[in-house]
């Protein structure tokens, strides 16, 4: 992972809880207390123990803690100057999420070492789409749900996001049920 | 449905021959606010580069050209290339946008969406935009860095502080260690003095015996104090080692008499391997004795009824020097692995008990350590419990070359010296009981002897008497000795050198040097026992006169009349302590003047032959005396008489037997007028060195 996503890791838990907080979590990780460098390739390892320090820190679960990044990063990305490639003006929701898979292919142009994730958007009716997320990584799809309802905020939409076939229950990728109501 | 190709140039304009606007792309009608269509180009924008396009036919001649060009209308830069349409009736302007930075897209209210795919504008602002990122990145570590250097710097500086502060604590620390070794050394003389003095007395015999206790405990007291003087003195920085001649055969041999007398009430056997091939060598001869005799000692303490082996050989040769590794192993009661460790750590010993059952300050191994490695060695230990230990200590010395003479042997007034024989001496010393314990030993050798206390009477005293050698103390008020000698060495006249020789406690480096450099021409530490004191006087008596504690008695013709005389007057354990330094220097002088003799150096030759004949006559040894004798005058007449060496060395021998045997005597009886002994066992039972408080 880029070291940009631990450090809007970091942006949540000292915006959140504090800096003594988010100490506690780097001790608890091992790893040494030193800034992360947001254009640096950092091991996946790294990330996954700051989360489950975090989930740890807080009381909550992985899963709880990954939602609630999900959306703090379309937050912290607009903040950090990647406001333009969300800028949606005239967009809605939906055709913004159409556009989700463009998005990374750019991102990737940009972050050479970047693995993106793939999104395949099926639309059902006017209301409901359904997106089929793909991903060399395993365990983020929480982060997925929470990064949609970010951007349902941006848009002041109202969406329920349905987690109908799960990669962790044997299906050989995630897809979300998106409604807008 | 046709394919319009201006759908991928959405920053297009297309314009007719009067360069009226016919049409322009969706993107970039969305940065004008107006439809531009019927406007004039030259209105809606200006054409950077190639400069001077004002006319259509400016245009079609700039086909081939890249295009510059700024929008009126928000100054927004556009790139691209005329393209001539309807063989040369319309021609577009087929654009992009040049933006330096992604916030100009919002700020010409764009999105990605205006970009068609093949267009990378996006893709390269979206590229700035992560290095502009990783560059904050990097300011925000110069930043934190900085702030890290501040407070390094602090902290240096805090620590450079408080260096300076620990520097100046530690250069007390050794002023400290100086006045103190000075200031203990000088009672601990004037305690071991007098009670030497005291048992020459008439003593009952309970008073013969707690004088005797006082003085073995007084003995026992300085070797503490030396431990920890020269613990101290290393641990800070302050010894320095010298180079001399050094034969480790002879420091074997040194080192096992000095503990033949414990060995021997131990029933400890003592065997020593030198490996014969080890060349002549160089380093601090006092120090190897000093480490040696350490681990012999300890050796013999635990080896009770068992053996002490000694071995010594080269392990190799780098340009730094010769590899000498010296082993000392013991039969002893072995030493229990986990106390291995700590063993040469200082104030530690194998096990508390050891200290009551056979005494030491926990220092000696501690100091053996630090030794050997100023010596360039190192130092370590193998054990087993109930079989024995072997202590192995290697040391990096030079080969001697044989040619650089010793530089620390007194120089001694040219024979014939009218002062010589009046036997005169002043003492300059300010310390009332040193100088008690000083004129009661010249005295009775049969000085004259003048005591004065400072250097300002020192000087006025040789100003107005005649003296064969001063005496004098480093350290006394309003003129030290040091500034007095300098004084005496200014006004003398060149061939009328009054001998000079320095009496002081104080054993930091750099003593001897500044002493010599004064201009003085011996060193005597303090506490010195009767027989230092007669060794350093030797050169300074003249030898045609009796030996000078005799003063009535005729010349004895041999070593035993001469001593039993001597005893008379000086008592035994002052005898003892003669013969004790006369047998731990003049086998070395003999050693040093049989190198002289081979390498046919006649300067030396005379001086050892001057030593070895003044302290022989001494002695009584007259046959040796008068050999050492004509070897002497031969030589100071440029002549080597190789003849007389073998003279010299037989009569040595000979000298040196019968001193030993005269040495268990005299060390044996108490101080009382004794007849000589006609015959003597060989049993050995009294230490002989229990006299000399240094030893």
């Amino acid at each position: 992972m880029y070291g940009l996503v631990n450090r809007a890791i970091q942006d949540l838990i000292q915006g959140r809880h504090g800096v003594a907080t988010w100490q506690r979590i780097r001790e608890r990780t091992g790893v040494k207390n030193c800034p992360f460098l947001s254009m640096q390739s950092y091991p996946d390892e790294e990330t996954i123990s700051l989360v489950s320090a975090a989930a740890q820190e807080l009381g909550t679960t992985n899963d709880v803690f990954l939602e609630d990044f999900g959306r703090h990063w379309i937050d912290f990305a607009t903040r950090h100057g990647y406001r333009d490639l969300l800028q949606s003006r005239g967009d809605s929701l939906f055709s913004f999420i159409a556009r989700l898979n463009d998005l990374h292919t750019r991102l990737s142009l940009a972050f050479p070492a970047l693995r993106p994730p793939s999104f395949q958007v099926d639309p059902v009716d006017n209301q409901t789409v359904r997106v089929h997320y793909r991903s060399e990584r395993e365990g983020l799809s929480a982060f997925v749900v929470g990064l949609l309802y970010g951007m349902a905020e941006r848009f002041g939409e109202k969406l329920v996001v349905v987690h109908d076939r799960r990669r962790a229950d044997g299906a050989d990728h995630d897809e979300f049920l998106l409604t807008v109501v | 449905m046709t394919f319009d190709p201006f759908t991928l140039f959405p920053f297009h304009v297309q314009f007719d021959r009067n360069l009226d606007v016919l049409a322009v792309g969706p993107g970039l009608q969305k940065i004008l606010s107006h439809d531009a269509r019927g406007m004039n180009l030259t209105e809606l924008l200006r054409v950077k580069r190639p400069t001077g396009i004002s006319t259509f036919a400016d245009f079609e001649g700039a086909a081939e050209q890249l295009i510059v060009a700024e929008l009126k209308a928000g100054s927004v830069l556009l790139r691209g290339q005329v393209v001539l349409l309807e063989a040369g009736e319309r021609a577009a302007l087929l654009c992009s946008l040049w933006f330096t930075e992604l916030s100009m897209l919002e700020r010409c209210g764009l999105s990605f969406a205006d970009f068609p795919f093949h267009d990378g504008t996006g893709d390269y602002l979206l590229l700035l935009q992560t290095q502009a990122t990783a560059l904050a990145d990097a300011a925000e570590f110069a930043r934190e860095l900085s702030a890290q250097r501040a407070a390094l710097e602090a902290m240096n500086e805090q620590l450079s502080t408080a260096r300076k502060a620990a520097e100046l604590a530690s250069r007390a620390k050794s002023q400290f260690l100086a006045n103190m070794s000075h200031e203990i050394r000088t009672p601990m003389n004037g305690v071991l003095g007098m009670l030497a003095l005291l048992l020459d007395d008439e003593l009952t015999e309970d008073q013969r015996r707690h004088a005797s206790m006082a003085h073995v405990s007084a003995s026992a007291l300085l070797t503490v104090i030396n431990d920890i003087l020269d613990f101290s003195k290393i641990e800070a920085g302050a010894l320095r080692l010298v180079t001399e001649s050094l034969d480790i055969k002879q420091l074997v041999t040194e080192v096992f008499s000095l503990v033949a007398d414990e060995a021997l009430k131990t029933a400890v056997e003592l065997n020593a391997s030198v490996d014969s091939g080890l060349p002549p060598l160089r380093g601090d001869a006092t120090r190897v004795r000093q480490v040696l005799l350490n681990l012999v000692g300890n050796a013999v303490k635990f080896a009770r009824g068992g053996t002490v082996g000694v071995k010594v050989r080269s392990t190799g040769e780098d340009p730094q020097g010769l590899l000498v590794r010296i082993e000392v192993s013991d039969t002893g009661i072995g030493i229990a692995a986990d106390v291995l460790d700590t063993l040469f750590a200082p104030f530690t010993q194998a096990d508390g008990s050891t200290t009551r059952r056979y005494g030491g300050t926990g220092l000696g191994l501690a100091i053996a350590k630090q030794l050997t490695e100023l010596m360039g060695g190192t130092i370590d230990v193998q054990s087993q419990l109930g079989r024995g230990s072997t202590f192995s200590f290697t040391l990096r010395l030079e080969r001697d070359q044989l040619a650089v003479p010793l530089a620390s042997q007194p120089v001694g007034r040219i024979d014939g010296s009218p002062r010589r024989a009046r036997g005169r001496v002043l003492v300059a010393e300010d310390n009332p009981v040193n100088q008690e314990v000083t004129r009661a030993i010249l005295t009775k050798l049969g000085w004259t002897v003048d005591v004065v206390a400072d250097g300002l009477a020192a000087l006025t005293a040789t100003k107005n008497n005649d003296y064969d050698v001063v005496l004098m103390d480093c350290h006394m008020p309003t003129l030290d000795g040091l500034a007095a000698t300098r004084r005496i060495r200014e006004v003398e006249s060149v061939g009328d050198r009054l001998p000079i020789i320095a009496l002081t406690a104080s054993a930091m480096i750099g003593d001897r040097e500044q002493c010599l450099s004064a201009g003085m021409d011996g060193y005597l530490s303090k506490p010195f026992s009767p027989s230092d004191l007669l060794t350093a006087l030797a050169p300074y008596v003249h030898t045609s006169q009796p030996p000078p504690s005799v003063r009535h008695a005729a010349p004895q013709d041999t070593i035993r009349a001469t001593l039993a005389e001597l005893a008379g007057e000086l008592g035994n354990s002052v005898i003892n302590s003669m013969i004790a330094a006369y047998l731990e220097d003049a086998p070395i002088t003999l050693r040093h003047l049989v190198a002289a003799c081979e390498v046919v150096d006649l300067l030396e030759i005379q001086r050892r032959s001057h030593a070895l004949r003044s302290a022989s006559a001494t002695m009584g040894a007259r046959a040796l005396s008068s050999a050492c004798a004509g070897m002497e005058s031969a030589a100071a007449r440029r002549v080597f008489e190789r003849e007389n060496l073998h003279r010299i060395q037989l009569e040595a021998q000979h000298a040196i037997v019968e001193l030993r045997m005269l040495a268990e005597f005299y060390g044996r009886q108490p101080s009382s007028l004794n007849p000589v002994p006609n015959s003597m066992t060989s049993s050995r039972t009294q230490a002989r060195s229990s006299q000399d408080p240094r030893l």
